[in-house]
């Protein structure tokens, strides 16, 4: 039974994967028949120029040699096709159907529900992920260590000195938090000398990682301590 | 920074500038009508075009993250004031021609331009960026380490490759000089700023498109955008639509490029066509000079978003021309 149900998981697996990929392409050659064979041609141009395009992507020559020169991922060359404007394409092909070729009120409906149904169908997964649709706010990636320490520093105006995961993240939830930005401020091979630095910049803030800690060093230069979480020490100097 | 600064910088950044930059454009090109959306595509164009030429030159220099952006505030500016005193005396010409053309809309555009609205406003309140999207992580790591390109926004490592490689099509530094700017955090600049100013590119562009598709029918032009919302919000309640993912993460390059810059390229691409396909094309030498700075402001911009862009601008226009080609053939060939 495990394996039949294996089965159907990679039926399901493909399906998503050509639903992605191939419903677009397939709509987009319907699209092509149908105003190569009506009667009525309009905006000659716009089709002609689509054809083109996909004629030549599905050129072998023409695939060798995008592949080799311009495209230079394998896997890019798929998404050439999308410089036609599929999605114009087949809603300029359908609208022209709905508003010309069908009269009937009815008629208007089951085609406009067949139409919505295949569009859905070219989304990612076969069982749509409502969860998607939630607020932001669940998602964040700023870890809780760095939101305990901008809380502590968002009532003063402060300007840090700060490794790179905690400078890079820091700024997403303490919107009053100064960084010092700049590639190596935060030197744990000589503290001495970022205390310096910091100092050149008014930085009132210093976030150490726990093995880079110099306490002895800090409280001699006027910083005192703030705050202590896992990772890290926090130190502020309260006169600047 | 309070709010209202940080929203008054973005918008003086990402609407203002290219807004005058089109204006300037505009008159440049000699047009008689200047709709809003030719100005906004093209402003954009522009200011992409400058952008990428500022950041090719800057970045093969290799200067410092801070040091392009602060170039970049100067040059914006500048750009800013030249379009400003070149195309200062078009302002109230604009402003008349597009309130004239918003009083004769009917009520099939208003409602699908509210319904766009909508579905802009819920999509970037509550639509998940897909996982593919690391623009706010390379902004943070790009603000945070002042380097261009240097960092993996992920883990952090230096990269193996050399520079040049990465900073190919350097969009986020756009992003990232703006944000600098503007003082927000990159995460709320990426994902509520950023969709404002390129939903309503989408919407122009794809408004140009079913102009020139319907030829102002104004029934079938809404119909037709109607349709075209159905299909792009799908990226709403999936995970992933494949090219597809505008009400998701416009910003993206890639979707940026594949839904916004590329059908209006393919917009141009057919306008050309048809100029070309006139009898007296050999005279408008005019029209054909205008043609060929349009497609130069194009190559630029899909440069500036993705490193085959260029290429991309240049297969479509080939094409293009050998379409007319066979069929001007097709024509003397049924002459005789």
């Amino acid at each position: 039974m495990s394996e039949i149900l294996d089965m159907f998981s990679v039926i399901q697996d493909n399906f998503m994967h050509i639903s992605m990929w191939m419903f677009p392409v397939i709509f987009f050659m319907a699209a092509l028949f149908y105003f190569l064979l009506r009667k009525e041609k309009t905006n000659v141009n716009f089709v002609y120029l689509g054809l083109g395009v996909f004629i030549v992507w599905l050129l072998p020559f023409a695939a060798n040699n995008i592949t080799t020169f311009f495209v230079k991922e394998a896997f890019m060359y798929g998404k050439v096709l999308f410089i036609i404007p599929i999605v114009a394409f087949v809603c300029y092909a359908f609208t022209e159907f709905y508003y010309h070729e069908i009269k009937q009120k009815k008629q208007k409906r089951v085609w406009f529900f067949l139409f919505v149904v295949l569009l859905v169908q070219t989304g990612y997964r076969f069982d749509y992920d409502f969860s998607v649709v939630q607020t932001r706010i669940d998602l964040k990636k700023v870890p809780e260590e760095v939101e305990e320490i901008a809380g502590v520093l968002e009532p003063f105006p402060s300007k840090c000195v700060a490794p790179k995961e905690v400078a890079s993240t820091i700024k997403e939830v303490g919107i009053s938090t100064n960084v010092l930005y700049g590639n190596y401020v935060y030197d744990t091979t000589n503290v001495k000398e970022m205390v310096k630095t910091a100092d050149a910049h008014d930085c009132n803030v210093i976030i150490m990682k726990k093995e880079d800690d110099d306490a002895e060093y800090l409280k001699k230069k006027g910083f005192e301590h703030l705050l202590e979480t896992e990772h890290y020490q926090v130190y502020v100097y309260l006169d600047k | 920074m309070s709010h209202v600064i940080q929203l008054i910088w973005s918008f003086y950044f990402l609407i203002l500038i290219p807004v005058m930059c089109g204006i300037a454009w505009s008159k440049l090109q000699k047009r008689k009508q200047k709709s809003l959306s030719y100005i906004y595509i093209y402003g954009y164009l522009l200011y992409f075009s400058v952008f990428y030429l500022y950041a090719r030159i800057m970045l093969r220099i290799g200067v410092s993250f801070g040091a392009l952006a602060k170039g970049w505030f100067v040059t914006g500016s500048i750009l800013f004031l030249i379009a400003f005193f070149f195309g200062f005396h078009d302002i109230p010409g604009v402003i008349k021609e597009n309130f004239a053309y918003v009083k004769k809309c009917g009520k099939e555009t208003i409602i699908v331009t509210i319904l766009f609205i909508a579905i802009s406003v819920f999509s970037i309140i509550f639509v998940v960026p897909s996982e593919e999207d690391a623009t706010p992580e390379t902004l943070m790591v790009t603000m945070a380490t002042d380097t261009v390109y240097l960092h993996d926004p992920y883990t952090d490592i230096v990269y193996e490759e050399p520079i040049s490689e990465q900073a190919k099509a350097p969009i986020e530094m756009f992003y990232a000089s703006i944000c600098k700017y503007t003082g927000m955090t990159p995460v709320k600049f990426v994902h509520a700023v950023l969709p404002v100013p390129f939903l309503a590119l989408f919407y122009f562009v794809y408004h140009k498109l079913a102009e020139r598709l319907f030829q102002k029918n104004e029934k079938e032009m809404e119909l037709f955008f109607l349709f075209v919302i159905f299909c792009y919000s799908g990226s709403i309640y999936a995970k992933r639509m494949g090219a597809f993912g505008v009400f998701q993460n416009i910003w993206m390059p890639q979707a940026l490029l594949l839904n916004v810059v590329m059908p209006f390229v393919f917009y141009e691409c057919v306008n050309f066509m048809n100029f070309l396909m006139t009898e007296d094309v050999g005279k408008q030498k005019k029209s054909i000079k205008r043609y060929i700075l349009k497609f130069v402001l194009l190559f630029l911009s899909a440069s500036l978003l993705h490193e085959s862009g260029g290429f991309f601008v240049i297969f479509l226009l080939t094409i293009s021309l050998l379409t007319v080609l066979i069929r001007r053939l097709y024509k003397k060939c049924q002459k005789y």
